[in-house]
């Protein structure tokens, strides 16, 4: 394939990063939010978190299935909510500090018209988390 | 061998060519007794020279055959032009037995003109020999493009194998004319140059045969299929490496030395290395040679055949059987049960709302599942949305009438009522009621009372008939009504003035609520054991009437058939209805050998494949779309996109792809996320106050512009619109994590997991408050499978099944308090000999 001129513009490389950050019991936050118009394809071609720290006690989760921080990759009608509204469509889960990335090696390709909401959980309600979030998406428009 | 003398003539480039008539059949001589006619015998040899030109367009025909399906120039010769392919064979014309040896015997000083007929006839035998000897020799094609002449027929039915010998030919071109002298030469070297037509044939022929005997030898490309055991289709390797000794044919993926055809040129023989590069195969003599396409393979009963045929289509199902040999170490689920009508399974609590189930306040709901569970890790996916409206069908009735097929009620004939009972939170509903008149003729205006029980006996009454009802017409009414958080019972009372039949079709209770919530689900997985696992809970939050998916994920040490309980825990305002759930196990399968650097292949097979979809796709809208409709039309007029409508459109996908559904299926619950096959522009339709449509017409997707396929994740509203995901062959090797990455040093400190979730450890270290004292007196290799136990103080919640970590004996965990155990203060015990596996579980 060849990129031309023309072409080249209709792909943007977007942003979804928190910065170090620490989300108390239970909390949740909009890490990044894209809103696809019909036509437009949203690839997940990178997407990292890192756990960096957990407060000292005994971690209790909110939702049992998933880890005790994590990152969901949302649509559908969810971003009107933001709030996890069940199993994320992908998520990196992580229980110790630590950091894990989206495998690569899968093709995640959303279309449009949808919202595509990256939310960053703390699952846990009795400790604090601080937590990092690093990705990159390809907007084709 | 076959025309083996043929093969030292030294063919000419170009296919000599002479005057012909286009008939391969021979100009009879009508009266042998009648002065000589020198146009007859000039026609007949035009009449054979046509014939030559017959075999020598099917030399051209096998030739091209041969090039198209190895890749590799085989020779033919030039041709002016090409002519039929079906070669005549008409007994008046030849000898009776067509002489093998393909001798010719040409006439002499002592012939009259008439010998030359049996000349003729011997000429015409060779056409038929050199002809026939070229259809056996391509009968090894999958599909022989030369034409045979004399099977079936006595004839010749000798041995191709046969000795050929070459006529007496001479390339000078020479025709009978009657300027010429009536001598021998009239005759004979018209007869001569017809002879070296046929042995140029005969020793194209003879090439091809070799060819045909041992295509290894010349092949840039083979076709390779394995059956039986280990069985994959057709596949093409393509020559990758030639040395003196040998020729090495490769496939994709390209694996290091594997997926390889190793052809030794000094032996002729055939090695296949599969794409595990375990078990070694025993070189095999190419097949050709004796006249078969198949090799003995590696395992009992395995069959490799070099398929002889022109490479076939890679669909998706290709790509798919390819995708299922390629395999990384990952968790593979496998479906245990699965449905989108859990309201034929339900056994208490809730209340089934169509096929759904509906829970209307704090409250337990069974559903007895089938299948068989397996131990390790199960999953339970719950397809669900928080429903401000709960539909009761009319045959749900408590009089027990007869349900019919659109799954109402009639009204006893003869006067009565019907009832539903039900619950709801409390509030201010609408029930709207669907009904029609069944039968009879188009009734009077007559009275319906509808009473309300646990409303203070609210009654209400409609007019039944007075928008003239006619037969078969579904009408609805709306009846406002404030219910309690009691359950409740709403009884339709009528008294028919003539023969006409009123069916309650349903009642949809409707809430007036829009806004969001949020509650706590609970769910367990039993059998009729008991419980498998602890319950599982989460905290969503909901928007109405928008679709979503809950996991949880249980360990599980029996083998029994699954009882699934959902808890609501929180009381809300609407229902927490749920359309379907799913039952599966999570089978852990490693990498296939030396695949490290070939991860990304499922990916790329899914793309090729897909490929083939769009192609397909892209056939039918140019070659059929044009009366294909995929949406649904509703009674109103407006388009819905259902199930039926994926349906449609999938069927309109198989018109290319006709082995698209071996290479996909219907989508359950627990596939959220994975690859989705959906038509291009899909969407769950927003109304302006941003909620989803109501229930009445919450199928009414958007129509596709277009309806081109595109691969997407699936997500939960997909799901009972039946959209299709890919064969779990394409789906990765893992489906969130892979990449670990040691975390720097950091002030917090980290703990362990108090639940068993699939991306944690097991283990769970903080729930082990009493310490594991019995653990100490075992040494590495002594403790066997379920001889281990909690400590007496132990009060935790005790795990059993596979341990991902692997057999360990911990001696430390009883000395520290809980909390107190930290990431990396734990060590080996005295007597562990084993591998000490630290970091985050598998």
């Amino acid at each position: 394939m060849r990129i031309s001129t023309s072409s080249f513009p209709r792909i943007h490389s977007l942003p979804v990063a928190l910065p170090q950050m620490e989300l108390y019991q239970t909390d949740s936050i909009v890490v990044a939010q894209y809103k696809l118009l019909a036509g437009q394809v949203l690839k997940i071609r990178f997407l990292s978190m890192q756990l960096l720290g957990i407060s000292a006690g005994t971690p209790t989760k909110v939702t049992d299935s998933m880890g005790s921080v994590y990152l969901g990759v949302f649509a559908g009608g969810q971003h009107e909510l933001r709030k996890p509204t069940g199993t994320p469509i992908f998520s990196i889960n992580l229980s110790t500090p630590s950091a894990k990335v989206l495998n690569p090696n899968i093709k995640r390709e959303f279309s449009g018209p949808d919202v595509i909401t990256f939310v960053a959980v703390n699952n846990m309600t009795t400790l604090t988390a601080e937590i990092m979030v690093s990705g990159n998406v390809l907007l084709y428009s | 061998m076959a025309l083996d003398s043929a093969k030292v003539f030294p063919v000419p480039e170009q296919f000599p060519w002479i005057a012909s008539v286009p008939t391969g059949t021979l100009t009879p001589l009508e009266n042998p007794g009648s002065p000589f006619d020198w146009t007859v015998f000039a026609n007949r040899d035009k009449d054979l020279a046509y014939r030559d030109t017959i075999v020598a367009t099917n030399v051209s025909v096998l030739s091209i055959e041969i090039e198209t399906i190895w890749g590799a120039k085989a020779t033919r010769p030039i041709m002016p032009g090409f002519t039929q392919t079906n070669l005549p064979a008409v007994a008046a014309d030849r000898e009776p037995f067509v002489a093998t040896s393909g001798t010719v015997v040409h006439v002499s000083g002592s012939s009259l003109p008439i010998d030359a007929l049996t000349v003729d006839r011997q000429l015409y035998g060779r056409d038929l020999l050199v002809q026939e000897t070229m259809a056996r020799s391509a009968d090894i094609l999958s599909t022989n493009p030369v034409i045979h002449i004399l099977s079936g027929s006595n004839i010749y039915t000798g041995s191709i194998s046969q000795a050929w010998s070459l006529g007496s030919g001479s390339s000078t071109q020479q025709e009978i004319n009657p300027v010429l002298p009536l001598d021998v030469n009239l005759f004979k070297k018209p007869d001569q140059t017809l002879a070296y037509r046929d042995n140029v044939n005969a020793g194209y022929v003879a090439r091809l045969q070799t060819y045909l005997e041992d295509p290894f030898a010349f092949a840039k490309r083979i076709s390779v299929q394995v059956s039986n055991t280990d069985a994959r289709e057709a596949e093409t390797y393509v020559l990758a490496e030639e040395s003196i000794t040998q020729k090495v044919f490769q496939a994709e993926p390209a694996l290091e030395g594997r997926m390889r055809i190793v052809y030794d040129k000094r032996l002729r023989t055939v090695q296949w290395v599969n794409e595990d590069a375990l078990d070694l195969h025993i070189p095999q003599s190419q097949p050709y040679v004796i006249g078969s396409v198949k090799v003995t393979g590696i395992d009992t009963g395995q069959e490799i055949s070099f398929v002889p045929s022109v490479p076939a289509n890679r669909d998706m199902a290709f790509w798919k059987q390819k995708a299922e040999k390629m395999y990384f170490s990952n968790k593979r689920p496998i479906n245990i049960f699965s449905t989108l009508e859990p309201a034929s399974y339900l056994t208490s609590g809730g209340v089934a709302s169509g096929d759904a189930v509906a829970i209307s306040s704090p409250e337990t709901v069974r559903l007895n599942c089938t299948g068989t569970l397996r131990q390790g890790v199960n999953s339970v996916a719950v397809l669900f949305a928080v429903d401000p409206n709960l539909l009761i069908k009319g045959g749900q009735n408590v009089e027990g009438e007869a349900v019919t097929s659109d799954g109402g009620s009639n009204m006893p004939t003869s006067g009565g009522t019907l009832s539903y009972s039900f619950s709801l939170p409390a509030g201010t509903w609408n029930a709207k009621v669907r009904y029609k008149n069944a039968a009879g003729t188009q009734p009077d205006d007559f009275k319906v009372d509808i009473l309300v029980t646990g409303m203070a006996n609210r009654s209400v009454s409609w007019r039944y008939g007075i928008d003239n009802v006619a037969v078969g017409a579904i009408k609805t009414v709306n009846v406002p009504i404030t219910t309690t958080s009691a359950s409740q019972i709403i009884t339709f009372s009528w008294t028919p003035t003539s023969d006409e039949v009123l069916r309650i079709i349903d009642i949809d209770f409707i809430s007036t609520f829009t806004s969001d919530l949020e509650m706590e689900i609970e769910t367990t997985l039993r059998s009729a054991s008991g419980i498998i696992d602890n319950p599982k809970s989460a905290v969503i939050s909901a928007k109405r009437y928008r679709k979503d998916v809950l996991v949880f994920n249980f360990s599980n040490t029996v083998e029994e058939t699954p009882i699934v309980d959902i808890e609501l825990k929180t009381d809300i305002e609407a229902l927490f209805t749920v359309y379907g759930i799913q039952v599966y196990h999570w089978s852990f399968v490693s990498q296939v050998e030396n695949a490290v650097g070939f991860e990304p292949v499922k990916s790329q097979y899914l793309k090729r494949g897909f490929a083939s979809v769009l192609n397909g796709y892209a056939s039918f809208v140019a070659e059929d779309a044009g009366a294909t409709t995929f949406h649904v039309v509703e009674s109103d007029g407006s388009y819905s996109w259902t199930a039926t409508s994926t349906y449609r459109w999938m069927q309109s996908l198989k018109v290319y792809e006709e082995r698209l559904f071996s290479a996909c299926r219907i989508s359950r619950p627990g596939d959220i996320g994975r690859p989705a096959i959906l038509p291009e522009g899909l969407e769950p339709i927003l109304e302006a106050t941003g909620t989803l449509e109501p229930r009445d017409t919450r199928a009414n997707f958007a129509v596709p512009t277009h309806g081109r396929p595109v691969l997407r994740p699936l997500q939960a509203w997909m799901i009972p619109l039946g959209i299709y995901v890919v064969d779990e062959a394409f789906w990765g090797d893992e489906d969130q994590t892979v990449v670990n990455v040691t975390a720097p040093a950091s002030g917090s400190s980290g703990s362990g997991d108090t639940s068993l979730d699939l991306t944690d450890c097991i283990i769970t270290l903080s729930s082990l408050s009493g310490g594991g004292n019995s653990f100490e007196c075992y040494v590495d290799g002594a403790v066997t499978s379920n001889s281990l136990g909690a400590g007496p103080a132990f009060s935790g919640n005790w795990i059993t099944g596979p341990n991902p970590l692997g057999l360990q004996g911990i001696d430390d965990f009883e000395a520290y308090t809980v909390g107190a155990v930290t990431s990396d203060t734990l060590a080996p015990g005295d007597g562990f000999t084993g591998n000490w596996i630290v970091g985050d579980g598998p």
